[in-house]
Formats: C-alpha cells, structure tokens, sequence
C-alpha cells in the first residue's frame, strides 16, 4: 500500500479523517522516512509535518518519544521554526507539569493555521486527562486549585463562580459551598477489555447456572 | 526477454502450504536459485534486471526479485564508476523498500547471502546521505518478516540496534527488543546435519533452522557483537525510561560467561547497572548469583565511585550522596553517565516521598516538607511535587486540601483505595503476560535441550559410555539412561535457579 | 600495676553508652579496677540507698570497687564514698587503689585531709608487700623441689591469694590456674574454680568466668557439694551473661539461682542484686506471660524479690498492662542502678528495651490509638506545659517514627487525626504480588542462563581474541603499569 505523497493537504486531511490519536500517529509515523527524503527547503512543509507529528506523540502520551523525535528533526528547521520552538516549550512544560504554562503555551501562542486543529485537541484532551488524575488524587480540592488545574480562572473559582462550579459538578463532582472546598468523584479507567478473561468468567457463570438448578 | 521471465517467475509465493508440497517447493526453489545463480546466465539476467524488476511482484516472486535487485544495483555502481551505495532519492530506493516490506519469508530462507547483502547496502546507502533513520523502520520490517519471533541474534539486529541509537528512533526498536534473543545462529559443523536435513521451507521450521552459520543471514558474530546488541538495547530502554527492561539487558551484559578476560563493555554495563537498579528497584540489589567472583572483582575494582554512590543512596542519606555525585563528575563525564546520574539523585527525592507511606497513613504536607530534605524550597513546591507523584500513580495515595487556618494540605495513604475489581483485573492480565513469556522461554529451553543432545560432544560421552558398560559388564545402563533424557538436562540447565 | 589499661574500656563504653547492644562478651575485656579511672556517667540525683548500709552488704574487694565507682560518678555522694574507698584501701595491702582513691578525691575536695596521699604508708606498704610476694614465691620454689603435691598447691594458692590482695590480678589468676595440676579431691578443684571465678569477674574476663562455671557444673562432685555451689554458679554465669548483652540468659540463670545464696557471694554480689538484676533483665526480654509464669509465680525467685519489693511491683504492673506506673518505678530507681558497678553500662540498654516492649504490648490490642492516649503513658512530662501536647514534631512521635522505621512496631501514624493505625495485612494482595514477582525473576533468570548456555555452546564467551593479543597487552601495558585482568575491549 503506498501513501500518497506527503503535502500540506494530505496532512490536513490526516489530520481530520484519523478517528483517533493512535491511528494519527500510526499514519504520521509512516511517514516520516518521506520527511526525511524532502528538501530542506520546504521548510513549511516539514514543519508542519514535524508540529503534527510532535502533538499525535502528546495525544498517545509518548513524553519520552516525543523529546526523542525532536531530536531527530534537522537541527537547522529546529532552531529557527517558532512552531517547533513552540513545541519544546511545550514539552518542557508538560514533562515538568507546570499546568498554568502548559495551558498558557496551547492558547496564547501563535500557532500556524493548519496545526491549530492539533492544538486544541490535545488542550481538550490535556484537560482531561489532568481531570481525571485530580479526580483520583484529590479527595478535597480548593476551587482555585481545581481551576489552576484544568486552565480555567483561578481567581473566580476561588470566589465560587457559580458557571465554573457547575463544570466541576458536570464531572460528578459535588460542591460543599459552606468549607468552599470541591470533592471530586474518582473516575476509574476502564481495564482493557481482554477476550481471555471475559470468556473465562462466561464459562464461570454458565457453570454456575448449570448447577443453581 | 520474455523467456527469462517464465523461469524468473517460476517459484510465486504458496498461498497454501501443502500446495505444492514441502518436498517439491523446496526443489524449485533450489532450482531457480541454481538458475540464478549460474555464471553463464548473469549478463542475460542484468540486462533485463531493469525491465523484470517492473514485472515481477516482490511479495510472491520474492527470490527472482532480490537478485534482480542486486544485479541492478551492481550496474548503476559500475556504470556510475562509483563504489559509492546507491541514492536514497533515487528510483531503486522505492523498489529496496518494497521488497523488504513484502517479501515472502520462506523463499528467502534459500538466499541469506543475498538478502543480508541487500540489507547492508540499504544501511550503508541510508548512512551515507546521515539520515540513518530512512534505514530503520524498513531495516525492522525485514527482520520481522524474515523470522516473527526474531530469536535468533544477526549481525543485522546489531547494526538495526546501532542505527536506532544513532537515529534516536528509540521506540522502533522495540517491537525487535521485545522479542526475546535467546539463540545464535546454529553451528553446522554438528554431525548429525549431516544425517538430517530439515526443509527449509516448511512452515514450522524454527528459525534457528535456517538461520545457521553458514546460512549468510548474519556475518560470524563475536562475543563483542552480541555485548554491543544488548548494551544498545539497554540504553534505548534507559532513553525510554523502562528502567525494568533496562536492568535485564544489562544483567545479560555483565553476567556474561567469560573465559580469561573481562569485556570493557561489561565493565561499562557494569556501572550502568548500578545506576538503573537504583532508577528501577530504588535500593541498591545485589548482583546476580550467576556472575564469577573474579569478574565483579574486576567491577568492582573499576566502578568504585558507583559503588559508593549506591552505598549512599541505600543509606538514605542525601547529603553524602550529594557529596559523592560532585566528587566524581569527572568519571560520570567520561564515562557519559552524567544524565543518569542526575536522575538518581531526582529519583531520590521521591524514593524518600514513597517511603513515607510505610511510616505514616496520613500527614500534613508541611511534614513531607521536613522530611525531604533538598532543594524543594517552599510548601507549594512540595505540594506540587508530591501532587504529581499521585497524579501519575507512582504514589498511591490521596491528597486533601483544608480549610483551617493555614489552608495546608494532608496527604493520606490510601493502601485500600483501589477498587478490588481493577486489581483483580490488573493482577490477572499480569499473570497471562507472564504466563506468555514463561511459555516462550520453555520453548526456547526445549530448542536447546535439542541443539546440546545432538551435540557432537553428548555423542562423544554416549559412546564413552557405551564402551564403559561393554567393560565393567552391568551398570553403565544406569548412566546411559540418566544422560538420554533430555530432562536430566534440563535440570541441569535450570537446576541453580533459585 | 593494671594487668589492662584502663583505656581498652573507655572506648566501647562510651558507644555502649549511646544505647547499642553490647558485642560478645570476650570482646569486652573490661577491668574494673581501671574502669573506675574514668567515670563516662555522672549522676546528679541522690540514690534511694544510704552508703554506710549499701556497702555494708559487701565484703572483700567488692567494696572498693563500688566505693570508687559512686565516688567518681555520683555529684551527691563522691566526697563521702571516695573517703570511704580510702580508708578501705588503707585497710587492704593494695597501694594503687590507694592513690588512685587518693587523686580522685583530689579532683573533687582538694581540702580533705584524706586528699593528699599519706607516703610514709605507701612506702612501707610497699616493702611489706615486696618481702611478702618475695617469701611466698621461695616457699614455693622449696615445695616444688621436694614434690609434695598437698604443699605445691597451698603454696600457690597462698600466692594467688597474695596477688589478688596488692590488685596484681593477672599473676593471681596466672597462680591459681597453676594449682590445677596438684589438686587431689573435687573440693580442691572446686575451690580453685571459684577463686579464679573471683579474680575473672573482677577483672571483666567474662568469656572466662563462663568457661570456669562451664568446668564446676562438669565437675564429678557429691550431691551436697553441687547444691552448696549452685547459686554462687548461677549468680557468676548470669553476671557474666548480663555484661555480654544477652540479656535472656542472663534473666534466666539469675532465675534459676537457688535462694539459699544468702550472703554467701558477697565479695561479688548480693541477694538484692540478683533481684534486681534478675528482674531488669526479665522485664527488657520476656513478655507478659513468660513475666507473670516465670517470675512471678516462681517460689524460689519469690525470695529475691521480696528483698526488692519495688522490682516485684514494677513486674506486675507490666503484667497488668499499667505501663505508666511500671515505667515510673524504673526511673526513681535510675539513679541507683547508675551507680551500681555491673549495672551501670546497661541501664540505658535495658531502659530502652523496656520501654520499647511496653509500647509493643500496649498497642497489641488497639487498632488504632489516639496519639495523646499514648503520649500519657510514656511521655507525661510532655504533656504538662504545651498547648499542642502532641504533633509531629514532638519528641515522643519522633519516638515512634524511629520505632516504625527500624521495624519494632508494625503500624503507622496518621497525623491527620493524631492515632497511630496498625497494619492491615492483605494477604490476597501479599500473595498475588509475591506469585507474580517470583515468576518474573523466574523468566528473566531462566532467559539469562540460556543465553548463557547458547554464548558458551556458540563458543562467543568473552576471551581474547587472536588479534588483539598481538596488540592489545603492547597498547595497555605501557598506560596502566599493572593492567586488571583481561581487561580488553
């Protein structure tokens, strides 16, 4: 099967059609010999490439893979393409956790156009992902902490902004308005369906049907 | 023209393995590679190298197209008057990475010479432009088409494993490192080879079948090469911060069997075990039983600092760690173990978080804060420090904030938090993935089991054993009975384990 | 004059000191008489015991020696015990227990009297002595060349005896021993035994004492005899075994001495020292049923404590789980013991133990206590002044941090609500975990010997290499003037 050439459009569109971050990383992951074989003049190209492939690592959660990717892109493109530049402050952030940069990063800085898409989604999923570690690592929460957390403002949670409570209770959280403190509700991760185990406990319960009678 | 294509496109890919069987596959296999292989026959077959190379389909015609492949490569360098391997941007590139992406695995059993040629000169190629990373992902491909469960070591898995390194393409390394090595390839020099000749097409064969020492799948392997393919793998897992795997493949490296000298790559290893030990088990662990006391006394003798480095940590005791980590920056420099250095030390810090759990249920963050010492200076940075630390499950735990006077926080160890399902759940898949390895390593203790009774050397003992019953009359049966069975053999093999 | 400097002693008793268990006994060569040189404790509170009365319990060398001892380390009772040891030198024909009196009491009261040294005493003393070792050693010498076994062996024990009098303590063991080979009947040999007991206890040769007890038990003697010697035996053996730091044997043969020793061991100690010895012992290694079967309820040991009501009490209040009143006990009588020549070393060790055992055994039936219910027990005087009487940083949690850490209490604190949690064991968890872990190191194990069997079936072990040899030492040889073993890349 071959890929169709690498362009701004083909990337877009991978960008768009992939239905979820491992297929846009396996896709993109394809590709990255081609990237290796283009000119280096089409530096809005690679970069684009580069930028999408940097955030389809962040949205499967490979930190150590992303820093080792950046690597491997020319250094010359690396060193002066502000979205690559970007990145690596990105990156820099989330492996230290710093949330308030790492949201102040994906919404103030000038991303390029095409990549805005990427961008957003790894916010959304950046967000979630730190709600539901806070979720389970909080039994009591100050608002403003919570907020700090998932980028909203600090500030108006602290003073019990009804509009942000009401996205932290959305999230089966509950609010206790007298201590000013939120309780989140721990969401658990789903265990991966494995076929083995399900087909044992099924051949468990009909055993236990068969002999109940 | 066309009539060299009927017999280049003699042998196609079986779609069913007893269609035709074993036996006949193997003939015109056979066959085809005496036609292409034939002197007489090479300038025909460059010539319409160029031509076949478009009408033959690499995935079922895999054995003609690789030697076209070489052909055309070797007229494009002759014509070019230039040795040089051939451009990656250029037209055969595309073809190279076809072929090694499709082709069928059981014809290129028969042509290991030709197909490690072509592996090597797709490195080379890939080297010489300095984007070794175009090699990689096809390079692995290839190996794992050749042989799925990659168990064997090559030369090729070591130059793949350099490449990787050099390429900093940590993570496509791992579907090869994570199949586990545990054969070289076969010496052939066995008699009873001789006797027995397996087909190399069938489809059960294991590889340690056709990839032998004679078979050209890898160049004679040296003790340093299969040192080097471990010490890389190791440091991969270290770029990736799998400390578990890590450790194992440096455990191969330093419990290697040696006869009168110690590799300065176990020596090296050696000293990274030291360190990721501490990264993976957060206490120094003791060497495996299997090393000679000879040899870690020559680690010893020569990773002195990290030794004591690993004394101070084991203590617990921040300070003389601090103070040994500056007094050998030079030899952490030299020996390019600075990264990892500095991570001991990080790790250190949450060492002693986690420990906190044995001594306390629940505690103010204030009081973390006394017991870590080091460079977190201020209560919030501590909060964030431990808050990540429960966040990425390293600490099981929860934290709460209060509204009392002073707005602290308390941390409370939970121990019973997780639901009983999850665990269950998470214990059971542990166990089958265990359950999967276990099954792979009796496999490959069969195959040896195998490979040493029909060793030369147990036919050798056999016969010795023989003639020693013929003497003494009765009681040799015994020993020969003991030494027949493989399981005696396998007790021997395994019998120090524990 | 000392067979043992004094200083051997000092250096291991100021770590025993830091609350360590003492090594094995024939580590510690201590000697008491140089020990006393220089106190590593002093004692400000005044002990319960009246001196003139303390000491009058004790005969022989004994009284020096414990004289000398409160004398240096008791602010309260040095000028008048150290006047005492003096006049008990003076008494006795040992000139350097004299001076040695003498410059302590120096050191304290330069004014007394008794602080200068009286030299007119010492010289004579020293002729006599001279005359006397001089005479002894002749009559020995004539008793040897006329071969009279009966003789020899008086001659030496007179001898022996002469030494162990001037404080020569190794030439009197040395003199003692020497009877061995002209004793006749088992009382001889029995007698010889006790006296080398006495010269090995006052010299802190405690490996010795316990091999010489070792003989008498062995010994083929009549029935009366044996019981006549038991509890001098018992005494000697848990005497030994306390100063080794095993402090379960040693509550054991202080249990097992027979009550009939009376005053019979006074030149070593006293009934109420078994007593006390005995019980201390007991309560820091034996737990409450062992306490209340052994001890308490044993009719023989019955008569020891009666002499020491106080021990009696401090037992049965551990018995009952009332720690406080157990503990404080212990620590009116700490100045005592301090002051005590053989318990001196170990009331800190034995405290501790104690004290450790009753915090284990109060929590035995709690799953959780409140840290302040527990801080009145075992640290009330901490509670007295502060507002916050317990938090994280007060001493007794810190108390109970270290007690967690080292592994002696199976709990945790929780400083949210301030009780101490004890563990609950998972065992499915324990055992899930320990299955999978033994699994994996099986795999990695079982994977790294085959390799190893394939590199060595393979022939790839690590040698070296034909190439190499002819370049390799050349290279290496001239940098590193003695090359490690094979060292070749």
């Amino acid at each position: 099967m071959d890929l169709p050439p690498l362009s701004k459009e083909q990337l877009v569109a991978v960008l768009t059609s992939s239905r979820s971050p491992t297929e846009l990383y396996d896709t993109l992951a394809k590709y990255e010999t081609t990237a290796c074989l283009i000119d280096g003049k089409e530096s809005e190209l690679l970069s684009l490439y580069y930028s999408i492939f940097f955030f389809s690592h962040l949205l499967t959660d490979q930190i150590y893979e992303a820093r080792a990717m950046t690597q491997r892109v020319p250094p010359i493109l690396a060193h002066n393409d502000p979205s690559l530049q970007n990145c690596l402050t990105l990156l820099r952030a989330v492996w230290q956790r710093k949330y308030d940069s790492v949201y102040k990063i994906l919404r103030e800085l000038p991303w390029p156009e095409p990549l805005r898409l990427a961008v957003e989604s790894y916010d959304k999923y950046f967000q979630q992902k730190t709600l539901r570690e806070v979720s389970n690592a909080y039994e009591a929460i100050r608002p403003g902490a919570a907020a700090g957390y998932l980028g909203l403002d600090p500030v108006a949670a602290e003073q019990g902004d009804p509009a942000l409570i009401q996205q932290f209770t959305a999230a089966g959280w509950t609010w206790d308005a007298q201590a000013k403190l939120l309780h989140p509700k721990p969401i658990p991760v789903s265990p991966k369906k494995d076929a083995q185990i399900q087909n044992e406990l099924s051949q468990i319960m009909a055993l236990v049907g068969k002999y109940q009678g | 023209m066309e009539e060299l294509l009927s017999p280049l496109t003699s042998v196609s890919r079986r779609l069913h393995t007893s269609d035709p069987s074993d036996e006949d596959y193997d003939k015109q296999i056979r066959d085809l590679i005496i036609f292409l292989k034939d002197p007489g026959r090479a300038s025909d077959i460059s010539a319409v190298s160029g031509y076949a190379l478009d009408k033959l389909d690499p995935s079922s015609h895999s054995l003609s197209y690789l030697f076209l492949l070489l052909h055309q490569i070797n007229s494009t360098q002759f014509e070019n008057k230039d040795l040089r391997p051939f451009d990656p941007t250029g037209a055969l590139w595309p073809k190279i990475v076809r072929f090694l992406t499709s082709f069928d695995p059981f014809q290129i059993r028969y042509a290991g010479h030709e197909w490690r040629q072509l592996v090597e000169l797709t490195v080379q190629s890939a080297q010489a432009v300095s984007k070794p990373l175009l090699a990689v992902p096809v390079i692995r491909d290839a190996i794992l088409r050749l042989d799925p469960s990659s168990g064997v070591l090559t030369s090729i898995h070591i130059t793949f494993i350099k490449l990787c390194l050099m390429s900093r393409s940590y993570s496509y390394a791992l579907p090869i490192l994570e199949k586990q090595i545990c054969h070289f390839p076969t010496a052939t020099s066995q008699t009873y080879q001789k006797h027995h000749k397996s087909i190399l097409c069938g489809e059960l064969e294991p590889s340690i079948t056709f990839v032998t020492d004679s078979s050209g799948f890898s160049t004679k392997l040296t003790y340093r090469d299969y040192l080097q393919y471990f010490f890389c793998g190791a440091m991969i897992y270290m770029a990736l911060k799998k400390w578990d795997k890590a450790l194992h493949h440096l455990n191969i490296v330093i419990c290697s069997p040696v006869t009168n000298a110690v590799s300065k790559i176990m020596v090296e290893g050696y000293k990274k075990w030291i360190l990721v030990s501490l990264l993976a088990c957060g206490k120094p662990i003791p060497s495996q039983s299997i090393t000679s006391s000879h040899v870690m006394k020559v680690y010893q003798s020569l990773a002195q600092p990290y030794t004591t480095l690993a004394d101070a940590f084991g203590k617990c005791d921040l300070q003389r760690l601090k103070v040994e980590v500056e007094a050998a920056l030079s030899v952490w420099r030299m020996d390019n173990n600075t990264g990892l250095v500095y991570q001991v030390v990080d790790a250190f810090q949450k060492r002693t978080t986690l420990k906190l759990g044995k001594t306390f249920s629940a505690l103010a963050v204030a009081d973390v804060a006394r017991h870590l010492p080091g460079r977190l200076s201020s209560l919030r940075e501590v909060e964030s420090f431990v808050a990540s630390l429960v966040m990425c499950g390293t600490l099981d735990a929860v934290l709460l904030h209060l509204r009392d006077y002073s707005d602290s926080t308390m941390l409370r160890f939970s121990g019973t938090a997780k639901s009983r399902f999850l665990q269950e759940n998470n214990v059971q898949g542990r166990i089958l993935q265990e359950c999967q390895s276990l099954r792979a390593m009796g496999k490959a203790v069969r195959d040896v089991n195998r490979g040493l009774e029909l060793s030369n050397e147990n036919f050798l003992f056999l016969q010795k054993c023989l003639k020693w019953s013929d003497n003494s009359g009765k009681g040799g049966i015994n020993a020969l009975e003991q030494t027949e069975g493989g399981f005696d053999l396998d007790e021997d093999i395994m019998g120090d384990i524990h | 004059m000392d067979p043992i400097p004094g200083d051997t002693f000092d250096s291991q008793a100021t770590s025993l000191y830091a609350g360590q268990v003492p090594t094995i006994g024939n580590t510690e060569l201590e000697n008491l008489n140089g020990a006393s040189q220089t106190p590593f404790v002093k004692v400000d509170d005044p002990p319960k015991f009246e001196l003139e009365s303390y000491i009058a319990n004790y005969t022989g060398r004994t009284r020096f020696n414990r004289l000398f001892l409160i004398g240096t380390c008791s602010t309260y009772l040095s000028v008048e015990a150290l006047k005492a040891a003096i006049i008990e030198a003076k008494s006795s024909k040992d000139v350097s227990r004299y001076e040695r009196a003498v410059r302590a009491l120096a050191e304290v009261a330069s004014n007394e009297p008794e602080a200068t040294p009286d030299k007119e005493w010492v010289d004579r003393m020293r002729k006599v002595v001279k005359a006397e070792t001089d005479r002894l050693e002749h009559e020995l010498r004539g008793y040897k060349n006329n071969l009279i076994k009966e003789s020899i062996r008086m001659g030496n024990e007179d001898l022996g005896q002469h030494y162990h009098q001037i404080g020569d303590l190794s030439s009197a063991s040395k003199a003692y021993s020497r009877m061995r080979d002209y004793c006749t009947t088992p009382t001889h040999i029995a007698s010889m035994l006790f006296k080398i007991i006495s010269v090995a206890i006052e010299r802190g040769d405690w490996l010795s004492v316990q091999s010489h007890v070792q003989r008498l038990r062995n010994l083929q003697s009549k029935q009366e005899e044996q019981a006549k010697n038991q509890p001098k035996m018992s005494a000697a053996l848990g005497l030994s075994q306390l100063h080794s730091g095993s402090y379960t044997d040693a509550a054991n043969s202080f249990l097992n001495t027979d009550p009939s020793l009376g005053d019979s061991f006074n030149e070593v100690l006293t009934s109420n020292d078994v007593a006390v010895y005995g019980g201390l012992c007991a309560l820091a290694s034996m737990d409450r049923n062992e306490l209340q079967r052994r001890v308490l309820d044993n009719n023989s040991f019955r008569n020891f404590l009666e002499l020491e009501p106080h021990i009696r009490r401090a037992i049965s209040f551990f018995c009952n789980s009332k720690f406080r009143p157990c503990l404080e006990i212990l620590e009116s009588y700490q100045a005592d013991y301090l002051l005590d020549v053989h318990l001196q070393r170990h009331v800190s060790t034995l405290y501790t133990r104690i004290r450790t055992k009753s915090i284990q055994q109060y929590l035995i039936p709690f799953s959780r206590v409140t840290l302040d219910s527990m801080s009145k027990i075992f640290s009330p005087r901490a509670v007295g002044g502060q507002a916050h009487p317990v938090d994280s940083t007060s001493p007794f949690v810190q108390e109970l941090i270290g007690l967690i850490q080292d592994g002696t209490l199976d709990a945790r604190i929780d400083l949210e609500k301030m009780v101490l949690v004890s563990n609950q064991t998972d065992l499915r968890t324990e055992v899930q975990e320990a299955t999978l872990e033994s699994l994996s190191s099986f795999v990695r194990e079982a994977h790294l010997r085959v390799l190893r069997t394939n590199i060595i079936r393979a022939g790839l072990e690590v040698r070296v290499l034909s190439d190499e040899r002819k370049q390799g030492p050349a290279g290496l040889g001239g940098k590193h003037p003695r090359p490690p073993p094979g060292m070749f890349q």
